[in-house]
């Protein structure tokens, strides 16, 4: 029987990753398969099962791209109580001209992306601590 | 404290940071900034997604300094940029970190004076108004009237890693240019016209022309 998602506290390590891989089933959704995911994703299809059933674990990359195909931020794969609260990340920045919103997004999924590999960091070392901002 | 003389202790700045790392200007590269990033702690990315108009960015996240720089950006302007940076970190961490200056706030017309700062940390930090000087009048060009040909033969003498762009501004900085004068010229075609076309141009051409002469395909890049 698969363990229950966790609701509150810190999640260990594999609670963190059945969290992940029920995510990713989750957005797959049944219109994709997991052939159709696996290709996108450059990958087997046996990947994405073992990610889904959290025998493989993602790498904070596989995690960025899996976000980007899906068209959501990395903190979707995260649990809602080691998510950072929601604040717009502040940079310096050399720029060529104002600034599109895509650039903008792609600032912000850089910061969102060093703060969850910095949680799946700590997840092997124990409880995953809450990302700052 | 007024722009000018923030300008100038900015310049100043960048001079004891050369100094400290050893730096000259002929040995300024890539290679050399990635070092000094490592030194002094902070994560550089070359960000393989593309970014239409940031040249790199600095962060403070979790309280550690990170620089995002784009990864399609021709060597000089990011060394250009990667040097700018370094400013922010030398300088404004303390704006990355309360979000006084976020990436909403900046726009390049209204561009704050920490911009302008990190542009002139970077000039001086790659090459030194100083040395700028001397080159000039070495080459006998410590003149106005410039012509698009003294500025490529500038830029092929010049012992520094640094774009058309940065030598006119430089030269409009020094009063020996107008602003804008040289606006709109594709400077890489101008070179070619002069001293024909790079090695690496002509290698490719050679090596087509032997495969054409072979009969064989041309491998598709």
């Amino acid at each position: 029987m698969r363990k229950s998602r966790p609701e509150s506290g810190q999640p260990t390590e594999q609670e963190l990753y059945e969290f992940i891989g029920e995510k990713i089933r989750e957005l797959r959704g049944k219109s994709r398969t997991q052939e159709d995911l696996a290709r996108a994703m450059s990958v087997t299809p046996n990947t994405i099962s073992r990610w889904e059933t959290a025998v493989y674990k993602p790498s904070p990359a596989e995690l960025d791209r899996l976000a980007r195909y899906f068209g959501v931020g990395i903190w979707s794969f995260f649990p809602a109580s080691i998510k950072p609260p929601t604040q717009a990340q502040h940079a310096l920045l050399s720029a060529t001209g104002d600034l599109p919103a895509e650039d903008l997004e792609e600032l912000q999924r850089y910061a969102d992306f060093i703060r969850a590999r910095k949680s799946l960091k700590g997840a092997k070392g124990g409880r995953v601590s809450r990302g700052k901002t | 404290m007024n722009r000018g003389a923030y300008y100038e202790e900015i310049k100043a700045l960048a001079r004891t940071k050369r100094d400290e790392y050893s730096v000259t200007t002929a040995a300024i590269g890539l290679a050399l900034v990635r070092d000094i990033y490592r030194d002094e702690g902070i994560t550089l990315t070359k960000c393989p997604h593309k970014l239409r108009k940031v040249r790199a960015a600095y962060f403070i996240i979790d309280g550690e300094p990170h620089v995002l720089v784009n990864g399609r950006l021709p060597i000089e302007p990011r060394l250009f940029a990667e040097c700018h940076e370094l400013k922010h970190h030398y300088v404004d961490q303390h704006l990355a970190r309360d979000g006084s200056l976020a990436c909403q706030d900046v726009a390049w017309d209204s561009a704050p004076v920490e911009e302008v700062g990190a542009e002139v940390f970077a000039a001086e930090f790659i090459f030194p108004e100083a040395e700028f000087r001397d080159l000039l009048q070495q080459l006998g060009l410590a003149h106005t009237g410039w012509t698009i040909s003294q500025v490529v033969e500038l830029k092929r003498q010049c012992p520094a890693p640094v774009s058309y762009q940065f030598l006119t501004k430089r030269l409009e900085w020094f009063g020996l240019i107008q602003a804008g004068q040289f606006a709109g010229v594709q400077w890489k075609v101008r070179e070619e016209q002069i001293y024909g076309p790079p090695l690496y141009k002509r290698l490719l051409a050679r090596r087509k022309a032997s495969l054409s002469s072979q009969g064989l395909p041309r491998r598709r890049s």
